[in-house]
Parts: C-alpha cells; sequence; structure tokens
C-alpha cells in the first residue's frame, strides 16, 4: 500500500515462488488475480489516507479521497473505493467474456493517429481538475510533459536534456515523481504551523456507506466502468488514463456535485475505471498477444513459463484458458471486497496514529521507496528536489494530478503523434480521417461544452 | 506529556504499520536472479528472458529459484542498456537478453556513448533470421512487387518494424533497398514501434503497408492465415514457416541472422562470469531449448564466451562500416 | 511582502514558468540529434513543449486567477530547512554510514519537528530504522545501503 508497489511488483515478487511450489495453473492464475486486485486496492488506501497515490492511475483518487479523509470521512472513502472496485472488476468481466474477440479489433483499429487524439482526449480532461484556473490545470500537465521528456528518447534512442548525467540516462521513475510531489510535498506543507492546525484530521464519525450514496453512487460505477474498459482494452492506454476520463466525464455530468471537496461519487469513479480498465487490457494480451499494461507483461509472462502462448491462436487452441482466467479474475474480485469492507475500520484508524510516529514513518517509507527502485542516492534528492517544487506548485494552487498525467502520458503522446505524421508525411488531416479519431473529437467537443450545455438544459426545466 | 505507557503503545501501532506496509514496499526488488528483456512483453528479447532463460534455466536447475524478468523497453535496448551500464554494473544475478539488435545500435554508437566494453558478453544460443511480411489481402504478392513501389513511391510505403530508426529491423530493410539498387535510402519509409508485437497490430490493421522483423514474431499469425511472409532472409528455409521463400530465392542475396544471447554488467566477478557462460552454453545444448527453438522458428546458432565476445565486436565493426556505406551514419 | 496585488501571485508563478519554458527550450538545442524519420526529431518535441508552456506562462501573465499567497512564515521554514537539510545529508552520508546510521539520524530529526520528546524520538527512530532493515536487508536481501564497514 505504498509509494511505488504496484500490482506488478507484487505479481513479479511472488511468481516464482509460486512456480517452484509447483501449484496447477488455474490456482496460479486466481491467486495472482487476487493479488492483483489486492495490491491495486492497497494502493487505493495510501491515496485516500495519505494522499500518496502508489501507482499513477490512483493519482485521482486523492483528489476527493483524501478530501474525504480530513473530514473524518476516511472509512466511507475506503468503503466506496472497494465496492466501487468490485463493481467495475465484476462487470468489465462479462464484457470480457461476452465481447473479447470484437473488441480486439478495436485495440487493432487505434493506430498512432488515434492515440494522438484519444490523448487531447484525455488532455482536454483536465479542465475538470482545475479548482480554480484551466491554465495552471495546463501549466501542471506540461510540466509533467517536460518531466517525461527527460532521458532517452524512444524513438530514435538519442538522450534528451540528461546534461550528461548518469542517473538521468533512464528517465525519472514515475514513482520518484509521485512520492516526491505528492507525499514530501505533503510532508513540508504539515511542517507549518498554520496547516499542520487546519489540516488536523476530523475523528472518524461513519465507517459505513449510506443506501442514499450507494445508490447515488452506482450509475457513476457503471459508467465509468464503460469507458474505462474500451480505454484498457487499447494496448498503453491504460488505468491512468480511464481513471482521469472517468473522474472528468462524472464532474461534467453530475450536477449538483462536489467534486473536488469530497464527493463520494469522486472516489467511485476513477476505482471503478481503474479496474475494468485492467479487465479490459487482458483483451489485447489474450487475443493479440500484446500486453496492454505491465500487470498483463508480467502476466503473459506467467502463461508462457505454463506452456500457455497467448496470442491470436489462444481461443482455438487452449479456450479453458481464456474462461480459467475470467472465473479467476471474478473470484479475485469477490476475495478482495469479503477481505476489505470488514477491515476498512481498522485502516482508517492509521490517521490516529501519533503525528510524531506517523510522520517520521511516512518520511522513512518516502525515502526507502525512492532509493530502492535503482539503489541510488540520487532518487533520494530527486523526490526533495520534486517536494520543494510540489510544494510551491501548492501554495501557487496547481493542481498536482494532471502533472503526473503528463508524466504518464509524455512518452505515449509523443511516439505515437511522431510515428502519425511520419505515416502521414507529415499531414496533420491523419488526426481527421479515421471514424474512431472524429467520434474522440465530437466526445472531446461534447466535454468542453457540457457544463454549459447541462446548465442552459437545467435551466430551462426550471424555468 | 504523555504517559510512557502511551508512548510504547504508539510506537507499537506505529511498528506494526511499519510491517504491514514495508511487506508492500519490500517487494520492489527480488533478491534472486533476474533478466531484464530491453523491449515490451511479446517481442523476440521478452522470447529470449522468457524462454531460454527463465524457463529452461529454471527447469534444469541451473539457478536458484526461478527468474524474474523484467520489461524495460526504450531506445531499442537503449535504455536497459544505460540502466546496467549505470546503475547495475556489479549486480551478480542479472542478465540482459541480447540481439543482433543491440550489436547494431552499438555498431551506431547510439547508446549514448556507451560501447560493447561496458557490459560483458556471455553467449548466443540461437538465431532468428529476418522476415518481410504484409497482410493476407496486400497488393505485393512478392518481395519484387515491395520493393518496386519502395523504389517509385517510398514515401507512400510505410515499413514498420520492433526496432528504433536505424535499429537492426530498420537495416535490413536498407541493406535489402541498397542491394536492389534504390538509391535515395533515406527516404524509405520506416516507423518504429516498441516491439514486433505492437507492430504487427500495424499490418493486421492494415495502416502499414510492410512489417519487417523476425521469422519467430511471423509464425503464429502466419498459421493463423493474416499475414504472407514475402520473404525470409536466411540462407535456406525454414522448417517453422516452410512455404516461405528466402530473398535470395527471389534474386536478392541478402541475408540477416538476428541472434539471440545475453550480457552481463561489467562489474560482476569472473567466477560469476563464467558461471553465467557455463549455463547459457549448457542451455544451448539441451534438448529442451532444440524444442523450444525450433518450434519458435529459431536456427541453431552458438558462440559463448570469449569467442562470443570477439564475434560481437566483428559484427559491431561490420554494423558501422554498412551504416556508414548506407550514409546513415558519419 | 504583505501583499501580491491583485492576481500578483499568480504573475509571479507565470514569470518563474516562462523562465523554465525558455530554458527548457534552449536546453533543446543541446540534444545531439542523430538520423530521424519524418519531419519530427527528438529535439522537436523539446521545443513544442516548451513553447506551448511560454504561451501558457503569457497566459497566465495576462490573465490571472485571483488567487493570493498566504505569505510565507519565516517559523515554517524553520522547521522544514532542517527537513530539507537532513534528507540532503541522509543521501550524502548513506554511502558512508550506512542505511541504520543515516536513516536513524534522520528519523530522530523529523520525529523532534513533529513534536516528539528525545525519549520518544529515539525511541521510534531506532526500533522503526531496525524494523525497516530487518525486513528489507535480511528478509528480502534488498540493500540499503551498507556503509563503508560491512562492503
Amino acid at each position: 500500500m505504498l509509494p511505488g508497489i504496484g500490482p506488478v511488483n507484487a505479481i513479479a515478487v511472488l511468481f516464482p515462488i509460486v512456480y517452484t511450489l509447483e501449484v496447477p495453473a488455474a490456482t496460479v492464475m486466481i491467486l495472482f488475480a487476487g493479488i492483483y486486485y489486492g495490491s491495486q486496492y492497497g494502493n487505493s488506501i495510501s491515496s485516500i489516507l495519505l494522499n500518496v497515490p502508489g501507482t499513477s492511475a490512483a493519482a485521482v483518487t486523492t483528489i476527493d479521497g483524501y478530501a474525504m479523509a480530513k473530514q473524518g470521512l476516511g472509512g466511507k472513502a475506503l468503503a466506496m473505493s472497494a465496492i466501487a472496485s468490485f463493481i467495475g472488476g465484476t462487470i468489465s468481466i462479462f464484457f470480457l467474456a461476452l465481447f473479447a474477440p470484437k473488441l480486439a479489433e478495436l485495440a487493432i483499429n487505434f493506430g498512432p493517429a488515434e492515440y494522438t487524439v484519444l490523448m487531447v482526449f484525455a488532455f482536454i480532461a483536465l479542465s475538470s481538475f482545475s479548482q480554480g484556473s484551466l491554465l495552471k490545470a495546463i501549466i501542471s500537465a506540461f510540466l509533467g510533459l517536460a518531466i517525461a521528456a527527460i532521458g532517452i528518447d524512444s524513438t530514435t534512442g538519442v538522450s534528451r536534456l540528461t546534461f550528461g548525467m548518469m542517473e538521468l540516462y533512464d528517465g525519472i521513475d514515475f514513482i520518484v515523481v509521485v512520492i516526491g510531489f505528492f507525499a514530501v510535498s505533503e510532508i513540508l506543507i504539515m511542517l507549518g504551523q498554520k496547516e499542520s492546525d487546519q489540516s488536523k484530521m476530523q475523528p472518524l464519525t461513519s465507517l459505513w456507506i449510506t443506501f442514499k450514496e450507494m445508490t447515488g453512487s452506482l450509475a457513476t460505477s457503471l459508467r465509468s466502468c464503460v469507458s474505462g474498459f474500451l480505454i484498457g482494452v487499447l494496448p498503453g492506454a491504460g488505468g491512468t488514463i480511464a481513471s482521469f476520463i472517468a473522474y472528468a466525464t462524472e464532474k461534467k455530468l453530475l450536477r449538483p456535485n462536489q467534486f473536488g471537496s469530497g464527493d463520494i461519487r469522486g472516489v467511485a469513479a476513477p476505482e471503478s475505471a481503474n479496474n475494468s480498465a485492467s479487465v479490459g487490457s487482458f483483451i489485447p494480451l489474450l487475443i493479440l498477444g500484446v500486453p496492454g499494461s505491465e500487470t498483463t507483461a508480467v502476466m503473459l509472462g506467467g502463461l508462457i513459463s505454463f506452456g500457455i502462448k497467448p496470442g491470436p491462436l489462444l481461443l482455438e487452441t487452449s479456450p479453458d484458458v481464456f474462461w480459467g482466467l475470467a472465473a479467476s479474475m471474478f473470484i479475485g474480485n469477490l476475495f478482495l471486497i469479503i477481505l476489505n469492507l470488514p477491515l476498512v475500520g481498522l485502516f482508517a484508524k492509521i490517521l490516529q496514529t501519533p503525528r510524531w510516529i506517523l510522520m517520521p514513518l511516512i518520511t522513512m517509507l518516502c525515502v526507502v521507496g525512492a532509493y530502492t527502485i535503482n539503489g541510488s542516492e540520487f532518487d533520494v534528492l530527486l523526490i526533495l528536489i520534486f517536494g520543494l517544487i510540489g510544494y510551491f506548485l501548492r501554495r501557487a494552487d496547481f493542481p498536482l494530478a494532471p502533472l503526473i498525467l503528463g508524466v504518464v502520458l509524455g512518452d505515449l503522446i509523443e511516439t505515437n503523434f511522431r510515428r502519425a505524421m511520419i505515416y502521414s508525411g507529415g499531414d496533420v488531416i491523419i488526426f481527421f480521417e479515421s471514424n474512431i479519431c472524429l467520434t474522440l473529437w465530437i466526445l472531446a467537443a461534447v466535454s468542453l461544452l457540457a457544463p454549459t450545455l447541462i446548465n442552459s438544459i437545467q435551466k430551462k426545466i426550471h424555468s | 506529556m504523555r504517559k510512557p505507557m502511551q508512548s510504547i503503545l504508539g510506537i507499537l501501532t506505529g511498528t506494526a504499520i511499519a510491517a504491514t506496509t514495508m511487506l508492500g514496499v519490500a517487494m520492489a526488488k527480488p533478491g534472486n536472479t533476474e533478466c531484464i528483456a530491453p523491449a515490451g512483453a511479446g517481442g523476440g528479447w521478452d522470447f529470449t528472458c522468457r524462454v531460454p532463460a527463465a524457463q529452461v534455466m529454471g527447469d534444469m536447475g541451473l539457478i536458484n529459484g526461478t527468474m524474474a524478468v523484467t520489461n524495460m523497453s526504450g531506445a531499442g535496448g537503449g535504455k536497459a542498456y544505460a540502466h546496467v551500464v549505470t546503475k547495475r554494473g556489479d549486480d551478480e544475478n542479472l542478465i540482459v537478453a541480447a540481439s543482433m539488435a543491440t550489436a547494431a545500435r552499438l555498431g551506431q554508437n547510439v547508446y549514448s556513448g556507451f560501447k560493447a566494453s561496458d557490459v560483458r558478453w556471455v553467449g548466443a544460443l540461437g538465431a532468428d533470421y529476418g522476415a518481410i511480411a504484409v497482410h493476407k489481402d496486400s497488393q505485393f504478392k512478392t518481395l519484387g512487387d515491395l520493393i518496386t513501389a519502395m523504389k517509385d513511391n517510398p514515401r507512400r510505403t510505410a515499413i514498420v518494424g520492433g526496432s528504433s530508426a536505424g535499429g537492426w529491423d530498420h537495416l535490413k530493410v536498407l541493406i535489402l533497398a541498397d542491394k536492389a539498387g534504390i538509391s535515395d535510402l533515406k527516404a524509405i519509409n520506416y516507423i518504429s514501434f516498441d516491439n514486433g508485437g505492437t507492430a504487427m497490430l500495424e499490418i493486421l490493421s492494415k495502416r502499414a503497408d510492410a512489417f519487417t522483423g523476425d521469422i519467430s514474431e511471423l509464425v503464429e499469425y502466419e498459421k493463423k492465415g493474416n499475414i504472407r511472409i514475402l520473404a525470409i532472409l536466411a540462407p535456406d528455409r525454414i522448417p517453422a514457416v516452410p512455404s516461405a521463400k528466402t530473398a535470395k530465392e527471389q534474386g536478392y542475396d541478402v541475408i540477416g541472422a538476428n541472434w539471440r544471447g545475453f550480457y552481463v554488467p561489467k562489474n560482476i566477478s569472473n567466477a560469476r562470469y563464467n558461471e553465467w557462460v557455463d549455463i547459457v552454453t549448457k542451455v544451448a545444448n539441451s534438448s529442451q531449448w532444440a524444442d523450444l527453438s525450433a518450434k519458435n522458428g529459431l536456427a541453431p546458432f552458438k558462440s559463448f564466451g570469449k569467442d562470443f565476445e570477439n564475434f560481437v565486436g566483428g559484427q559491431i565493426g561490420k554494423v558501422a562500416q554498412i551504416s556508414t556505406d548506407l550514409g546513415f551514419m558519419k | 511582502m504583505k501583499s501580491w496585488g491583485e492576481g500578483g501571485a499568480d504573475r509571479l508563478s507565470a514569470l518563474i514558468i516562462l523562465g523554465f519554458s525558455l530554458a527548457y527550450g534552449y536546453a533543446g538545442k543541446f540534444i545531439q540529434v542523430g538520423f530521424y524519420n519524418g519531419d519530427i526529431g527528438p529535439h522537436h518535441w523539446i521545443y513544442m513543449v516548451a513553447s506551448v508552456m511560454v504561451l501558457l506562462g503569457f497566459g497566465l501573465v495576462l490573465r490571472p486567477t485571483q488567487h493570493e499567497f498566504e505569505t510565507e512564515v519565516w517559523e515554517d521554514w524553520r522547521k522544514r530547512l532542517p527537513l530539507v537539510g537532513v534528507i540532503i545529508i541522509y543521501s550524502v552520508f548513506l554511502p558512508y554510514t550506512g542505511f541504520l546510521g543515516a536513516m536513524i539520524a534522520m528519523m530522530i530529526v523529523v520525529a523532534k519537528l513533529f513534536g516528539a520528546n528525545w525519549k520518544q524520538a529515539i525511541l521510534c527512530s531506532v526500533i522503526l530504522s531496525l524494523l525497516c532493515l530487518l525486513l528489507f536487508d535480511h528478509l528480502l536481501g534488498i540493500s540499503l545501503g551498507r556503509g563503508l564497514w560491512l562492503k
């Protein structure tokens, strides 16, 4: 449940152990699915309670989750996160079972131009992440892009902006960015006199979600599940874009809302989208042999070691694997909710640990987390630098979630843009040619205009 | 002031939290062996890590426990190379999948100034010959058709591959084009993707006209009937895809052997280096590997230790020369 | 220093952003560009990001929000600078002292900053650091920095 420990690492570490134990493949898959969901939920815990997202996809959850935790509603947020994850995860498994081969086509038809437009769409979603000014959200995202460009260029292999520093050749690890901008800047803010009084956590009030909150979030979870799933199907896009877009859509669709200051639906949307995106990413893996996310890449390794080669022939040669996987994901999901819901109260109590223990502990985990990525002291210095920048950005009212989006999208948007331009011989018409591109542009336009439209419709109804 | 009992309780809670949370952090790195595949899953380097390394070494009991596979894509292997040289220089438990593509990049000096001598070369255990493929409905029926299109309308003939610009997949096309008498090699429209798998999607969707890669990346799609292999760049036909003609048969005498092997960090002990050489030799000579490699379209190709280091050095020199001849490198 | 004026706070951040983007774009000039296909090379992306940021920066100068900086309180930085200091010291001294020494020292300072008394700070730091070391180094074989004497 800490920065950097996503499902990928959990599976990568546990895989060898399971392999030596010689358990049957089906059991292993169920176990993996369990770990996968479990660690993903763990990341939601640290996002909500500590404002430290462990994966890029969880960055969105911090916005309303942490706001709720500050109001003493951390338990509710955690419970909602578990429920929304369950909804997103479970329903998307049915999508997987029903539409897998058809959706593989979507993955194939999504080329560089389509990806580029999708990224633009994701950037437009940013308008939902600015509390005050849209300009600041965009600047924040571009700072993320600027950070992402450091290191070796994926297309040509030349090093960029490394200033001869060996440590930068690799680029800056995403985890370093997150620990720095979120956790370290949070510690700096906590050290302020005023902030430490202001941000004192309210005592925990209720843990349980009311029936009304449940029904209110249900539609949000379902919508986010569908959009998340579709985005997850595209190799490379994954949970981050899914959670950002789901949050932005809900914020625009739902009136009235308190998104940004602790709306429970602001937790439900990204959590549901993220989980269903990770199910969706199994489609390119199983049908095309192309892993859609880091986690599925690790899973691919697992399958290959068991003599199963995902690819165009999988559904014909071993359909049992496909169905077994779907079933095991469902069981993994079920386990998650059964195990976690009763523990929500316990997790929420973490915040009641005295500050002089909790803060040194968080500091230690930040430093250790940064160090162990590469075993380099340089990364420890980097989290400090990012922490200071993050502190000033927060003081100047720049939202940080867009920055994370920028860092995650940087390489994707650049390489796909460049590929598309090579295809077209430098003609931007390529971004308007295919039906998918046009659909995405329309969606983008709708999402820009939606708030005004909905407002005027509501006014008409009222008048 | 707190009462002492309360402080102790507080610390205990703290440690309990620390213990549970750190179990999470701890998963960041396994203590046992690791193989880095310098590209995303599904491509050739990934195969080298997952099958001969993780699977066969594990099955034969040559390593303790099992091997973790890390995918580190970027810059045609340059990212992983820089990572190994700068950050993992003395990691005794690390091996990295390498291939002709690695040597090609080193030959062109595009690994940000890193040299072949910045790592130690362990051995090669098979070779994957180059192949050119198109969609099954493509207008190009033979290699000659494609080459004519590349000559007449290079900008409109998009060729995709899993290496970055100037990488091995790109070079193969250039060498072929050079052989075919195309003079403006820079006009050839090559688009780089993270790995052969994602590049293949461009063919399946008909966005790109031709795919350059290795045979092992094509076997499954060929069996399924999605693609047509125009030519393989091997001396003879390959049993895995018996119907595919060699380039030589069609009048273009080009052979592109993409050997598959490993390198290790430079500063490990000699004893450990020799151990790795021994392990790779054993894998290469095993019947399990013979079977697995044939199934995946790999031809036998063995070279280890000192021999292999010399061989790689020679290949790098060759690529440097080709690239200069082609006007690709100054 | 008390008041930044109407939108002054945003103008200040906008100027900093402008400066950063110009420097960023300028740094793009030093990329050693090799062969690239098509019209967009590795350096052009840097220019694109930099120029958009310049535009955004100008935008913020022209249309600042009403957000006001709460003036930085020196008192707060008297607590923050030690944190900055110990993290720097940690990364500098880690290769020499090893994890345990550096971490205990750092944690004591952080605990003190958050209001622990000496006894609590020392107890908390030692226990947590030892636990961390036990978990990583002994149970999982991940080195956290061993220092000079354990090489």
